[in-house]
């Protein structure tokens, strides 16, 4: 029996993206949480890699690897927060994410929903049948990786899956708009504390007009 | 190994004895893939024992000294024996240092800095690690996770001077990439091609990248080279380890091993930014004056060539020049080498559109 090596490293990458996911929302200093997070965005990159589709690779790893995650590790750094922001027990964890949580789960539902409506639909198994959505070009790795003039086949495989993505779960892709929307108010909730001004010199507190401020 | 393959990597190195082994022996595509790897591994690793010693004897010349002389003939097994004692050093990590940040951080700058070596070609007929279709685009890709993981790497270490230089040089490379990736966005719309291999393959047509469009292609290779060199992070763009204030910057808690490693990539950084600027400005493999094109051995040593010739520069800029303020230094990026590369990406673009090259030279 032959091992398809492109499966085999499929899993590890898998398995490695989902270690990195559970490790960043379970640790417990934030900057930890963060760079656990870059790790499982390098990843999703070396998924893209496993498709054949070097350009979404070069795209994920130098936005989300690179920029975004300096963005990340700037912000944690420099704003001012608890380095243990995750209440330990879960019941407390509970109480003080509850509004969130319950947003997150019913766009999860509704993500979950729309996505098992469009994979069962009988347009979407006939079209699988047929090949007309391009999937086999997604994971052929035939392809060859070498350039061969201007043909580059690596473009033909990321418009392929934009296509795929857009033609078939067009209504699922703005929700993962609002479940970012959602990851972004909770981590302003995370950050967010009141200011402490009480132990100023009094040159500060002059140049700041602090007494106007606490009145 | 199949005859109708024309793309294989080190196909025309050897091309007698390579025959002579498919004839007897099945060899798999894969293994010759991962041979000629190893090959070049071994290249760029003994070339990052050369280096130092090549850059040690410059500098100490143009100061007046004699540089490394004790071990070895002419001092020529200094970095070896130092590196051996880096490597049998004891391993210590600061008391309070993040664990995992700690050994992670080291782990990704190196790691991403041996990848970036994957696509460049080391000569015409196919010797080439992996030929990514995106060449270029996948060295910058594997060169922005360099940023992160010193500013990990900084604050993994629990130590305020670490800190300071892990913001230093995450905020030196940010500022530094851009300018660099556009300066050569320009050279990427002429060829029509990310592949280093076909940048390369079009100067040997139409003539190095460094001297077309004059002076546009000049001001595009200046702008690369100093944004490389800024990412080199060394003098006069050391301010992230700018010894006489933070004592090594982000690297200041490491030691042992971990120092080697980080003082390895350094060197490889060096390496690979004048590798980069060559194969986009300096005609890549190319050999001057076109004598012996075609010759894979011939194009590979005029490579080596430009390389140590690129270092000896990078030794010269070293012993001349003193530090930069750090507003200087982002005065430099932001507001000097930013706006130009956009001019001469708009020069590059425009050129190619109006067909203004034929006209132009």
């Amino acid at each position: 029996m032959s091992i398809d090596y492109t499966q085999v490293a499929f899993f590890i990458t898998a398995f490695y993206i989902i270690i990195c996911m559970i490790l960043a929302l379970t640790v417990e200093k934030v900057m930890q949480s963060a760079y656990w997070l870059i790790f499982m965005l390098v990843g999703v990159g070396v998924l893209f890699l496993l498709a054949n589709s070097e350009i979404m690779f070069a795209f994920q790893i130098s936005i989300y690897g690179g920029g975004i995650a300096v963005l990340f590790l700037f912000a944690t750094l420099l704003t001012e927060h608890d380095d243990f922001a995750f209440p330990s027990s879960v019941t407390g964890f509970v109480r003080a994410t509850w509004s969130q949580m319950l947003i997150f789960f019913l766009i999860a539902f509704n993500l979950v929903y729309l996505i098992w409506s469009s994979v069962t639909s009988q347009d979407y198994l006939k079209d699988l049948k047929a090949d007309n959505l391009g999937v086999a070009k997604l994971g052929d790795t035939t392809r060859p990786v070498y350039t061969e003039g201007t043909n580059i086949g690596a473009f033909e495989v990321t418009k392929n899956y934009a296509i795929f993505l857009w033609k078939n779960f067009g209504e699922v892709i703005p929700f993962l708009g609002l479940l970012l929307l959602a990851a972004l108010l909770g981590s302003i909730k995370l950050v967010i504390r009141e200011s402490e001004i009480e132990n100023l010199s009094e040159e500060v507190e002059a140049r700041f007009n602090v007494k106007e401020v606490r009145s | 190994m199949a005859d109708n393959d024309p793309g294989l990597p080190f196909d025309d190195l050897f091309p007698d004895s390579l025959d002579l082994l498919v004839a007897n022996i099945e060899v798999s595509n894969g293994l010759l893939i991962a041979i000629g790897s190893f090959v070049f591994g071994a290249y760029i690793m003994a070339m990052q024992i050369v280096a130092p010693y090549f850059e040690r004897k410059v500098m100490a010349r143009m100061q007046g000294r004699r540089g490394p002389v004790y071990v070895g003939k002419a001092g020529s097994l200094q970095i070896l024996a130092d590196t051996f004692k880096l490597i049998i050093k004891e391993d210590l990590r600061p008391a309070g240092a993040d664990r995992v940040g700690f050994f992670v951080s080291i782990l990704v700058i190196t790691v991403t800095t041996v990848l970036s070596f994957a696509p460049l070609p080391w000569g015409s007929k196919g010797l080439l690690p992996g030929n990514f279709s995106i060449g270029i685009l996948y060295v910058f890709a594997v060169f922005s996770l360099f940023p992160p993981a010193m500013l990990i790497g900084g604050w993994a270490s629990r130590s305020k001077y670490s800190l300071i230089g892990g913001f230093r040089s995450a905020g030196q490379l940010i500022a530094y990439e851009i300018p660099m990736f556009i300066s050569i966005l320009g050279v990427i719309a002429v060829v029509g091609s990310f592949s280093l291999l076909e940048i390369t393959e079009y100067q040997m047509d139409h003539g190095w990248f460094l001297f077309r469009f004059p002076p546009f292609g000049l001001l595009a290779g200046l702008i690369f080279f100093l944004a490389g060199y800024a990412e080199t992070e060394r003098i006069p763009f050391d301010i992230p380890e700018a010894e006489a204030e933070i004592v090594m910057g982000p690297r200041t808690e490491f030691s042992g091993y971990r120092y080697g490693l980080i003082m390895f990539t350094e060197y490889l950084h060096l390496f690979i930014n004048s590798l980069l600027f060559i194969y986009l400005f300096l005609g890549g493999y190319d050999p001057v004056f076109g004598f012996g094109r075609g010759e894979p051995l011939v194009e590979f040593i005029a490579l080596t060539v430009k390389a140590f010739a690129m270092i000896f520069v990078a030794a010269w800029l070293r012993s001349a020049l003193g530090r930069l303020r750090i507003d200087q230094l982002l005065t430099l990026g932001w507001k000097i080498l930013l706006p130009l590369s956009f001019l001469t990406l708009l020069v590059f673009i425009g050129g190619k559109e109006v067909n203004a090259f034929e006209l132009w030279n």
